[in-house]
């Protein structure tokens, strides 16, 4: 225990030292995140290893601030002197462009939330990730499968932030990040698990939801595009709320980059069953932090309540555009979630099919692209088990389709939602979120006409 | 800088303490950065990264890491946690690994700045912004401009590479990358959106070379009219020509990505996929004789340029599809064993934090000998499709859609007025056997092409020629 302790304060110290050496510089205002971290991965591919990567790296980014002129520098190295050096050459070049829309005084210490530490669990999983592995490879064969592909991380470290607003915090973090795709005949399944939390069971649970998947989806028939109600997997909702997420950042907003653009807090935007929030304090979250990147404790913050807009996320600079507070999302420059849930309804996933008179079940998607963003048209492209339902049960496997719509449209007509959260991080979903299956209706797919 | 006999040190080490292979690359980004809004800056920066990324073959087992301490005593933990973790997963090897024979190399080169980044301040780099901005007020009548984002990159990639085998490959390769984002609206008509890069190796002259601002100005008159005039594409079959920023886009997709080997084996299958294309399938045919696809790191000035990849393999130009058969897949040397033939150089690293694996670099459809206007002559009813918004493409690089955002009506031979989202819904055979003429004008496109895990983006160009595809059935955008 007294190691980690020394580890954080050592972190620290490096984060006040760079940032008395920035003002020493002639900076007004600064602020210096430094984040040192370890991490391996192992990959697999046709049921073995494909390569063990480990990291072991410190990452600096310093915000700066010369007569409300803004600049940010990011630093991949341990050089520490490199660092000051480059900030000492870029104060003559912040001089010279014009002050920032975005400038606002740092926010001031504010009672801080207790900081997260790193889970025992995590610091076991780091030490024999060679294991875990096996057994992963071993679970997924008792299933009878074709082929198994996926991915084991384990990452830990601490993050510090000293601020010259008097802000000096530090915190460590250790995650893990686990997914499987898993082949049979024509038909695969893919799901994930993360979280603070190691625990065995969920990458036992991940690895059977996959692979049955892939078992049930083995021979698949082919049926025409068209409007279906479709239940949407936690996979497939993670990858959509990523989008949500980040249009939800005010920042994202004033770029145009956003179907929340012209939406007024309490406007109806969404069906009155979904509830969208960012909890960065849920501390089974892969995204769990106490701070944000200006040093503001984190806070669980709703984005839409039943179906009602309710906040964009906030950093101190786009909140003082806003006229409103931060929501502690930042980003130095960019607000951002940090961990996203969609509040759970009551019905079971078999209950949701029972709901389906004529749909799709959506497994797993991936390549979600904007024709538009202020508009939200987009489209999807769907991968892995897709199933076909009629009259409340699940018929038969089915090839690819698209999904081709609009996401308000797709989030208005939301007409049942899950009992049971999953949390989801992978390739596809990069902030990690909680969600359950849900089921939307009257979704447009289409599929190549050649 | 790194003392380039500390990464021979390092590899010799790797090979004492049992790996079979090593390779040491020292690995480096500086560079610096904009990004403005309308007519404002909302900030600036710069960037270094700089560390070592090891890689080990040990008992068939291979072993990655990756530092940015580059101390010695630092490095040699690093290879030392390689080897280990590579060592104790090898008994899962069912198949272990092995890598290609290749030349031993020793080189060095480097893209020249003819203006150098460092020579000049950021607030002159990017002084351009205001000037984009009122030129693209200018060039509308009746929308209003909603949203101009711009922003500006530039970067300095230094490597230097050694393996245990003897090469030693060191390159310096300068590059900039302009991003811009527009939103024309009018309130009965909704909004039109535009996104794109312009990406080169080279110095701060290239910018005088790309007259961002002419460039905005001509397009967002072109999509305002979108926005006005554009009516719905024809229902039924009509051939349509496809501009080269589509075309560029679509051969990366379905040609580019599936001739990955590493893809091809199942290496990224949890991630970006598997491929249509199956070992043992070169020679097969893919379209018409007009497909031909060729991706070539070693064109100057690219975007994607380099000589020697990360593997220390010489680059070469590779014909992917030739006259519609598949010809060649990309590969790096673990590929190229497996395949019974020689690494074509196509090993990329985004940075030191990353594993070099098989990329593109500059993949295009080769022009053909026509003309823009022959192209079109004899077209009775078609579309015209120059640039698009939204993509993709399923992960086994088949089924794809592109939807067209600057598209125009073709009637009797001749462009006719402009037509709103059409959307292009196809198969890879699909639109290779469907070409049936290209034209002379090769373009190229920038663009960070993501892949790997940890996801590493990097740059590529792509490009093409406009081509005419016959009887193709169109979608509208979004259903």
């Amino acid at each position: 225990m007294k190691a980690k302790v020394k580890e954080r304060d050592i972190v620290l110290k490096i984060a006040e030292k760079v940032l008395e050496e920035v003002l020493k510089a002639g900076y007004s205002e600064s602020i210096v995140l430094i984040d040192k971290s370890k991490s391996v991965m192992v990959k697999i591919a046709n049921n073995q290893p494909s390569v063990v990567q480990s990291w072991d790296e410190t990452i600096a980014t310093i915000y700066l601030v010369k007569n409300k002129r803004v600049a940010v520098v990011s630093f991949e190295t341990s050089n520490i002197e490199n660092i000051i050096k480059t900030v000492r050459k870029m104060l003559p070049e912040i001089s010279f462009i014009e002050e920032s829309e975005y400038y606002a005084p740092l926010p001031k210490p504010e009672a801080t939330s207790v900081p997260f530490t790193m889970h025992r669990s995590i610091i076991k999983a780091f030490e024999n990730p060679e294991k875990i592995v096996d057994d992963i490879i071993s679970i997924a064969l008792t299933y009878n499968v074709d082929k198994i592909a996926g991915m084991f991380k384990v990452n830990m470290g601490v993050r510090s932030l000293a601020s010259s607003a008097g802000v000096s915090l530090a915190e460590e973090h250790g995650t893990y990040e686990y997914y499987i795709r898993v082949f049979k005949g024509e038909g695969s399944g893919q799901w994930s698990s993360a979280g603070r939390i190691f625990k065995e069971k969920n990458l036992a649970e991940a690895t059977r939801i996959a692979s049955e998947y892939a078992t049930e989806s083995s021979k698949l028939e082919t049926v025409e595009p068209g409007v279906y109600d479709v239940i949407l997997s936690p996979m497939v909702v993670g990858n959509l709320l990523n989008v949500i997420g980040r249009m939800a950042s005010a920042l994202n907003v004033d770029m145009g980059l956003s179907i929340f653009v012209g939406k007024k807090v309490n406007e109806k935007v969404f069906s009155n069953k979904l509830t969208l929030i960012d909890d960065p304090v849920n501390p089974e979250s892969y995204g769990a932090t106490s701070f944000d990147d200006e040093g503001l404790p984190t806070r669980r913050n709703i984005i839409i309540e039943n179906g009602i807009f309710k906040t964009l996320l906030h950093n101190s600079k786009t909140a003082a555009k806003y006229g409103v507070k931060s929501t502690s999302n930042a980003g130095l420059i960019v607000p951002h979630p940090w961990s996203l849930e969609l509040r759970s309804g009551e019905l079971t996933l078999e209950e949701l099919i029972s709901e389906v008179k004529n749909g799709i079940l959506v497994t797993n998607n991936w390549y979600t692209r904007m024709q538009n963003y202020v508009e939200g048209s987009f489209s999807t492209v769907t991968r892995d088990a897709l199933f076909l339902i009629k009259d409340g049960r699940i018929v038969k496997a089915i090839r690819k389709l698209r999904i081709t719509d609009k996401l308000l449209r797709i989030f208005s007509n939301i007409k049942e939602i899950g009992s049971r959260p999953y949390q989801i991080k992978w390739w596809e979903v990069e902030t990690p979120v909680f969600t359950p299956y849900i089921l939307v209706e009257k979704v447009h797919t289409t599929k190549h006409m050649l | 800088m790194i003392d380039e006999t500390l990464l021979e040190y390092i590899v010799a080490k790797g090979i004492k303490l049992g790996a079979s292979y090593a390779e040491a690359r020292y690995h480096k980004h500086k560079g610096s950065y904009a990004v403005t809004k309308m007519d404002k800056i909302i900030s600036v920066g710069k960037i270094l990264s700089e560390g070592v990324a090891i890689r080990v073959l040990v008992k068939g087992s291979l072993g990655f890491s990756s530092t940015n301490n580059i101390s010695k005593e630092n490095l040699e933990h690093a290879l030392e946690r390689a080897i280990s973790r590579a060592k104790a997963l090898s008994y899962m090897y069912v198949e272990p690994m092995n890598f290609a024979g290749t030349k031993t190399v020793t080189r060095s080169y480097e893209v020249k700045e003819y203006k150098k980044f460092k020579d000049v301040p950021i607030n002159e780099k990017i002084g351009f912004y205001k000037e984009v901005f009122s030129s693209l007020r200018n060039a509308l009548s009746q929308a209003k401009l909603q949203s101009l984002l711009l922003e500006y990159f530039d970067d300095v990639e230094e490597k230097i590479i050694v393996t245990s085998e003897g090469s030693k490959v060191k390159s310096s390769i300068p590059r900039i990358l302009i991003f811009y984002n527009f939103i024309l609206h009018l309130p009965e008509k909704g909004t039109i959106q535009r996104m794109y890069e312009l990406g080169a190796s080279g110095g701060l002259e290239l910018l005088d070379k790309w007259k961002v601002s002419d460039k905005i100005y001509s397009e967002a008159k072109v999509l305002e009219k979108v926005l006005l005039e554009g009516r719905s594409p024809p229902k039924g079959k009509v051939d349509v020509v496809l501009g080269s920023e589509i075309v560029g886009l679509m051969v990366h997709e379905s040609a580019g990505h599936p001739s990955e080997a590493d893809r091809i084996l199942g290496r990224e299958a949890a991630q970006a996929g598997e491929s249509f294309i199956r070992k043992g399938m070169t020679g097969k045919r893919i379209g018409s004789e007009i497909s031909t696809v060729i991706d070539d790191p070693t064109i100057p000035g690219s975007y994607g340029y380099y000589l020697y990849d990360d593997e220390c393999v010489e680059a070469r130009p590779k014909y992917l599809y030739k006259n519609g058969i598949i010809n060649e897949h990309l590969h790096n040397r673990w590929t190229a064993k497996i395949f019974k033939t020689k690494s074509n150089g196509s090993a990329r690293a985004m940075d030191y934090t990353s594993e070099p694996i098989i990329r593109m670099s500059n993949t295009y459809f080769k022009p053909g000998d026509y003309s823009f206007e022959e192209l079109i002559e004899d077209i009775k009813l078609g579309v015209y499709i120059r640039n698009y918004m939204e993509w993709n493409i399923d992960d086994t690089r088949w089924s794809q859609r592109y939807v067209g955002l600057e598209s125009y009506l073709i009637e009797n031979g001749e462009i006719k007025g402009l037509v709103r989202n059409p959307a292009i819904e196809i198969t890879t055979k699909g639109f290779y056997e469907s070409v049936d003429a290209a034209d002379k004008n090769l373009e190229f496109h920038a663009g960070t092409c993501g892949k790997g895990e940890p996801h590493q983006g990097i740059p590529v160009w792509f490009g093409g020629p406009n081509v005419r595809l016959r009887n193709i059935i169109l979608g509208v955008a979004p259903y």
